[in-house]
């Protein structure tokens, strides 16, 4: 059966869960938020909880809203109902504000490719006032860190797609934003790149940073996210931390993987794949 | 060379371009298939036959001079079009092919079909010469008539047949500088880095000017001259040869005639060979890098901010002008500039050369021209040049004000600096009183500002955030709408200026004087200023309340 919801509300209790500083508020707090597009509805009914410290995977199938919800929280897509808050500031209502708290990498980086990579990370951290000397230190580290330095001066359209990415996930993470939005955003790193941003995210999270994480890669989602949440058709079918939602899917000591298309009613695939091998 | 593979390429590349700038269904059910430029083609020749029958019927019974002179008209018309074929189309292809962005330009998916280069090569020419047979057929359509009252109806068929193959000829010459510029793009990227970029930039600027020119009709009616007695003296020169085999015809040498015809044919093929060979060596379809500076990253301190701009639109600003100097698809809107300051000044001193007593006229054409079309034109594009990018600005802590202001910096720094130039050229050229020039400076100001102001809200309303090998940046009926209201209200606020030498003597009548009329006007400008700037507000704050790219 597709779509079995297991659990509709994050639990905000749960053992994983970093302790709040900040007396209960949360880096993200999405309150009964649906979004359509003409008569699609990409987000239903959509309840959504992510403390300060902690990494949120979102997984879910092509078109299950995973994109559209992130975009919601920041700010750039409107809900037709419900509220959003981002470490307590309404998004509506203080969208500039809210922003300056979020570094957000989209699914495909949109960069002004006629900038060379160095020139788009000026303008992003003009866009975040950042001090001269801080954006100085900080671009150097990350251009040396992701293996940038020496491609810095060349154009955006001459980089590759990992390229791209990397300069993308600099621009989100290097003006220290509280909240992290990241949709696939190690879809087209080299290992080691993509290392290096897993174990920055895991250490982002430990210092208080609230991260949710789009991928695909359930083995990733499994590695550094505290808590997964299952979308699909606009919904969270189950949220928890990994051993919880194997608890409620009645697979323990399975892998997130068979969780996943348990939850997502996908799980016999052997006809498919039957039929393709012909 | 295997012509049913040619022929699909040849359609696909079609359909390309039919329908990369179409955005609303209706445009994409009207232009969605290949055979929409044949039935174009028909209706034009049947509409521009029309027109020069209707213009024959209303002449009336001529006189036999009169006729004779038509005759000749005809004959030389039937001549020259197969030679005004390369250029005409060369040029506007050049542009075109410049105008694509470099991102569309390197993802030929032919790259990596098994297509050979013969096969390519050859169904780009053909479609590049199927989606400019317009000109030919408006052409054809409109010596129809006219050659079939001169009984020229043999030199017309011959015009016909060797204009296609002139057409066919300049869609390979497309294709040999297609490849060769790619070649020079790479090596010139290589060496010159910063520095290619104002190469592009030039060489934009002279192409268009090259255009001007051609299209000038004096220069045009001097080309057309050459073809009304000693067109053979041009023999050596291969674009000429099909204007020569009609010429020939005409006058009864059919051998010549045949033997130029030939002689036309081997040179398109000619031109083909060049093309396949010209691609096959030098085509690169990975794109090319360019490191715009050496220098270790340093960041910015702000003289734009010294200016009264904040931080964030001081970057917005930055990143729009390196826009202009650097994407290929922008280098046309700044070449207009040039391109409309140089016909005035040209314009200016052939008036000077005709008349010189008229000197000292303030040049009122320039501020609604300038004014209305160049300022309008950037500030209407300034929200759809982010592209899909724009999402930048959407995650990033921007307001509508900084966002506007910032569009309108560079609007209004393109506005001013084109006017104003112009106008201190004029007036060098034909110098007039002081208090004459504050007033010309005045207004176009005012007028300036008027149209930045308007197009900045057709801008924030109406952008094509669109990518596509030609992007628009706005939809095309809202462009046209505010150049024309641009152009209006620039007129109605220079009108005491362009109203006062003949009808002073009526204003004055009626108790105006020329500095109240000029006032009148001014602070009409200005009234449109305050609302058009409330307009594109609201316009801005819409544009940023919703992502809809």
């Amino acid at each position: 059966m597709r779509g079995t919801t297991l659990e509709t509300q994050a639990s905000v209790d749960s053992p994983s869960v970093p302790k709040n500083p900040l007396n209960g508020v949360a880096g993200i707090s999405v309150v009964g938020v649906s979004k359509s597009f003409g008569t699609f509805k990409a987000v239903r009914e959509l309840n959504l909880r992510v403390e300060p410290g902690e990494i949120m995977g979102l997984l879910g199938p092509n078109g299950a809203g995973k994109s559209t919800t992130m975009k919601l929280i920041l700010g750039v897509v409107k809900p037709d109902s419900g509220t959003i808050r981002i470490f307590g500031k309404d998004v509506a209502r203080e969208a500039v504000e809210t922003k300056q708290l979020v570094g957000y990498v989209p699914e495909t980086a949109q960069l002004y490719e006629f900038l060379s990579g160095v020139e788009y990370l000026d303008f992003v951290a003009d866009m975040y006032g950042m001090a001269a000397a801080v954006r100085k230190r900080e671009i150097t580290q990350f251009l040396s860190a992701l293996e940038l330095a020496g491609h810095e001066n060349q154009m955006i359209s001459g980089y590759s797609q990992g390229m791209k990415q990397k300069i993308a996930i600099t621009a989100a993470l290097m003006h220290h934003p509280r909240l992290l939005i990241l949709d696939e955003s190690l879809n087209g790193l080299d290992p080691r790149s993509a290392r290096i941003v897993k174990d920055v995210i895991r250490s982002l999270g430990r210092e208080g940073y609230s991260i949710l994480f789009s991928t695909h890669v359930l083995e990733i989602a499994e590695a550094i996210c505290d808590r997964v949440a299952i979308m699909d058709q606009g919904k969270i079918l189950a949220s928890g931390t990994v051993p919880e939602l194997r608890a409620k899917a009645g697979l323990p000591g399975s892998s997130l993987e068979e969780v996943f298309l348990k939850i997502t009613g996908t799980s016999d695939l052997r006809d498919i794949v039957a039929e393709l091998s012909k | 060379m295997n012509p049913e593979r040619i022929y699909r390429i040849a359609g696909t590349l079609v359909k390309s371009q039919l329908r990369s700038g179409r955005s609303s269904n209706l445009g994409m059910r009207l232009f969605n298939k290949p055979r929409v430029i044949l039935l174009l083609d028909s209706t034009l020749f049947l509409i521009a036959a029309g027109v020069a029958y209707g213009v024959l019927v209303l002449a009336g019974g001529m006189s036999e001079e009169t006729s004779a002179l038509l005759n000749t008209i005809t004959l030389q018309g039937l001549t020259s079009l197969p030679a005004l074929m390369p250029p005409t189309i060369f040029i506007a292809a050049v542009l075109f092919e410049l105008s694509v962005s470099s991102k569309f330009a390197s993802s030929d998916v032919v790259n990596w079909l098994p297509v050979s280069q013969t096969d390519y090569v050859s169904a780009s020419t053909l479609s590049i010469a199927y989606m400019y047979s317009f000109v030919v057929a408006i052409a054809l359509g409109f010596t129809f008539p006219l050659a079939t009252r001169a009984a020229l109806m043999p030199a017309w068929g011959a015009s016909a047949v060797l204009s296609l193959v002139a057409l066919f000829a300049t869609g390979a010459l497309v294709e040999i500088m297609r490849a060769a510029l790619n070649r020079v793009t790479s090596a010139v990227y290589g060496r010159a880095k910063r520095g290619a970029l104002v190469i592009r930039l030039a060489v934009v600027v002279l192409v268009i000017l090259g255009m001007e020119f051609v299209f000038n009709p004096t220069i045009m009616s001097g080309v057309v001259g050459t073809f009304s007695g000693a067109v053979s003296s041009v023999f050596f020169v291969p674009f000429f040869w099909s204007s020569i085999a009609v010429s020939e015809l005409a006058a009864g040498q059919l051998f010549l005639s045949a033997a130029f015809s030939a002689l036309t044919v081997l040179f398109a093929l000619l031109l083909l060979f060049v093309a396949v060979k010209v691609r096959a060596r030098y085509w690169s379809p990975l794109p090319v890098t360019v490191e715009v500076t050496e220098s270790e990253y340093s960041p910015r301190t702000g003289f734009l901010q010294s200016l009264g701009l904040s931080a964030v639109g001081a970057a917005i600003v930055r990143k729009d002008l390196r826009g202009f100097t650097r994407r290929r698809e922008l280098l046309a809107y700044l070449a207009i500039p040039f391109v409309f300051g140089a016909l005035i000044v040209v314009q200016q001193l052939t008036t000077l050369g005709a008349n010189s007593s008229s000197g000292g006229a303030p040049p009122v054409y320039s501020f609604w021209l300038i004014g209305g079309l160049v300022t309008t034109m950037i500030a209407s594009t300034s929200v759809g040049q982010e592209g899909k990018a724009i999402l930048n600005i959407y995650a990033s802590p921007v307001s509508p004000g900084v966002l506007l202001r910032a569009k309108l910096f560079v609007a209004s720094l393109f506005g001013l600096g084109t006017t104003i130039a112009i106008l201190v050229v004029s007036t060098f050229l034909a110098p007039g009183s002081v208090a004459g020039f504050a007033v010309s400076l005045l207004a176009s100001v005012v007028i300036v500002m008027e149209c930045v102001f308007i197009g900045l809200g057709v801008a924030t309303r109406h952008p094509d955030l669109q990518e596509r090998p030609r992007p628009r940046f706005v939809e095309p009926t809202w462009l046209t709408l505010a150049i024309l209201l641009g152009i209006v209200l620039a007129f109605v606020t220079v009108f005491p200026l362009v109203l006062w030498p003949s009808a002073s003597g009526y204003l004055e009548g009626v108790g105006l004087s020329y500095e109240s009329a000029v006032g009148l006007g001014l602070a009409f400008g200005c009234l449109i200023c305050i609302i058009a700037y409330r307009w594109a507000m609201s316009g801005a704050a819409k544009l940023l309340y919703e992502l809809n790219a």
